[in-house]
């Protein structure tokens, strides 16, 4: 059986909106029944456009905020269910990076307390010196050097900074990290060093990541399984290499079909791309993504189609899957 | 000295600002060119100076910037020569300019069928209200549902929509020469693709010139004729799109290439040592020489000049010609 580090069931997490005494309360469904599970040491990749809910989702998993319902299993336990004093054990294994490393490091403290800090909460009474000695261990480790620890985050490029933010993500030790769009904010040259670290310190450690982003070339890059998100859902899963070889729903063929390719030899045959991704607050009946598909019959708005096995591990949410 | 293109012609362009921290060179030589009807990408990282450089163009270069040298020969005139007054009337007229960030680039209190309809009643010197019927037209050349989207304020709109009206307000005037900078980083990817091929749908039919400033290898590679790299201030290489994607020569390009990701070729992803460096203390010589694989001593100490070494292909470096590339 496939050993799994995180199971995530029929998850939600639904925002209330401003209700009024004429209104019924209305919710935007940023996640709404998403179940995968992570196999341990892989890379999950959940891709999707603005207003998808990936980000939400990652802040979920990690309880940054508080799911609607569902399960989050790890290590046989429903993390979700944990007293906040149960948790601290799991706030130690999972880890966060966030998008923009120039927001989410504190700009008034030195390396080393911005990345020390987590050791002195999980490891009461533990000297300085030894936090010092592991802060040096992790700086090394994301390629940076051990006097960095005593200069404050606006001394460090962008690149620099992610480093630290990755720095102060494995101080602990963590076994699971949760990338939120990790490289979006920074060049290509850069993001192509840091993408490189998180593959060789995910094998070094081993470490498994949800790795959350927009850019489908990056998980290519860096991702096992994929899933793909589309308004609050996901519309297809499964390992990257099927997902990307034979995309089996419409939304991810577009996804695969719009990223332009930095090669003027080859000419792809562009799918038109019909409308917008609509308003989360009033999502489409049916199949949310009927809209704007190319495929579209009348089934597809009112009958939400149930997932289907396409082959082993590979699932599809569509009434005409392409496989 | 001759014209190099018959629309365009920077040269020896240096922009600086003022700051705190010292005086940024953001710009130090830098050489550009465009034919009529061409289109050209400007790529290269954060602070290369792409930006900059096409805000020169339009003279936009405002306090504590100021453009030092350099001579911005657009259609026959020197612009560098131009009084402000003068440049007013090339604006938004003859070339003009479409942002990365949409929503903040439109008046917030003034609707969409205003904001063209003042564009274009510019050029044709009359009153705005006459214009409404033109600028209708204009949303529906744009594929927008113009009843509708006259009468929005710009934060009615989604980023696709505003895009669009830029678009609009970018080509009514029929410019010469139309930049575009960033137009679509701001945007999801499926809606980065419509926003693009509707800008190639409608360039191509009316045939002016395009400058897409980006900083992305593929957009450039799929939107463009030719393209100018720039690194740290400086232009690099300049070729046609298929001359520089398959044989570039100038190291950092070949770097540049080579770092993007691409679905499909996992493997080949290189990345190019070092940072860029500080403008306010730019290193001597080529500003690229610290991260260079191929670095030899005369790049230490003298800015390599900008030459054609083989017909239509330019670059900036001494040697390039050692086969080392990008490859660390």
């Amino acid at each position: 059986m496939q050993d799994y580090i995180m199971e995530i069931k029929n998850l939600k997490k639904y925002f209330k909106l401003k209700e009024n005494i004429f209104s019924k309360a209305k919710y935007v469904r940023a996640v709404d029944d998403v179940t995968f599970s992570v196999p341990r040491g892989s890379t999950y990749a959940v891709v999707g456009e603005s207003g998808s809910g990936k980000t939400t989702l990652g802040r979920t998993i990690l309880r940054l905020i508080d799911a609607s319902a569902g399960e989050i299993i790890m290590d046989n336990k429903n993390v979700l269910d944990l007293s906040k004093k149960e948790f601290m054990e799991y706030r130690r294994k999972m880890q966060m990076v966030f998008q923009d490393p120039y927001n989410s490091l504190h700009p008034k403290k030195l390396v080393k307390t911005i990345i020390g800090e987590g050791m002195k909460i999980h490891f009461k009474g533990i000297k300085e010196t030894e936090i010092r000695k592991r802060i040096a261990e992790v700086l090394n480790e994301v390629g940076l050097r051990e006097e960095h620890m005593f200069r404050y985050p606006h001394e460090f490029s962008g690149g620099q900074r992610q480093r630290i933010a990755f720095a102060r993500a494995i101080i602990l030790n963590p076994n699971f990290i949760v990338l939120d769009e990790p490289t979006s904010a920074l060049d290509v040259s850069v993001q192509a060093m840091v993408l490189k670290m998180l593959k060789d310190i995910k094998k070094r450690e081993d470490l498994s990541y949800l790795f959350i982003t927009h850019d489908l070339s990056v998980v290519d890059y860096l991702a096992d399984h994929v899933a793909v998100m589309y308004l609050g859902e996901i519309v297809e899963k499964g390992p990257k290499s099927k997902v990307f070889n034979n995309p089996a729903h419409p939304y991810t063929e577009l996804l695969l079909n719009s990223n332009p390719i930095p090669d003027p030899f080859t000419d792809r045959e562009r799918i038109e791309v019909k409308g917008e991704v609509p308003n989360p607050i009033n999502p489409p009946s049916g199949c949310r993504f009927h809209t704007r598909c190319r495929y579209a019959e009348n089934i597809c708005s009112e009958k939400k189609p149930e997932e289907e096995i396409v082959s082993e591990e590979h699932t599809n949410r569509c009434h005409f899957s392409l496989v | 000295m001759e014209a190099r293109a018959n629309l365009l012609d920077v040269s020896n362009l240096n922009v600086v600002f003022y700051t705190y921290r010292g005086v940024i060179k953001a710009l130090n030589g830098v050489e550009l060119w465009m034919n009529k009807g061409e289109r050209l990408g400007v790529v290269g990282e954060t602070g290369c100076g792409k930006s900059v450089t096409s805000k020169s163009v339009m003279r936009l270069i405002e306090e504590p910037g100021e453009i030092l040298s350099g001579d911005i020969i657009f259609d026959g005139r020197n612009l560098m020569d131009l009084s402000e007054a003068e440049m007013r009337k090339i604006r938004g007229n003859e070339m003009s300019i479409i942002f990365q960030e949409p929503v903040s680039a439109l008046n917030p209190v003034m609707n969409v069928g205003f904001q063209i309809a003042e564009v274009i009643a510019k050029k044709k010197n009359t009153r705005i209200k006459k214009q409404y019927p033109a600028a209708a037209e204009m949303l529906e050349f744009v594929g927008l549902d113009s009843e509708r989207v006259m009468k929005m304020y710009p934060h009615e709109l989604s980023g696709g929509m505003a895009q669009r009206v830029m678009i609009a307000m970018g080509l009514a005037p029929q410019p010469k020469l139309l930049i575009a900078d960033e137009p679509t980083s701001s945007l999801d990817v499926t809606i980065q693709s419509q926003i693009l091929s509707l800008l190639d749908d409608l360039v191509s039919e009316l045939g002016n010139a395009v400058m897409l400033i980006s900083h992305d290898m593929g957009v450039v590679a799929e939107f463009c004729d030719k393209v100018l790299v720039m690194y740290a201030g400086n232009s690099v290489e300049y070729a046609s799109v298929k001359n520089l994607f398959r044989n570039p020569i100038h190291p950092y390009t070949k770097g540049l290439l080579k770092a993007v990701p691409r679905i499909g070729r996992i493997d080949e992803l290189k990345a190019i040592k070092g940072t860029v460096p500080d403008l306010v203390d730019p290193p001597l010589g080529c500003r690229f020489h610290k991260r260079c694989p191929n670095v030899i001593d005369i790049c230490k100490v003298e800015l390599p000049p900008f030459e054609e070494i083989e017909p239509d292909h330019y670059v900036a470096c001494y040697n390039y010609s050692s086969d080392k590339g990008g490859d660390q």
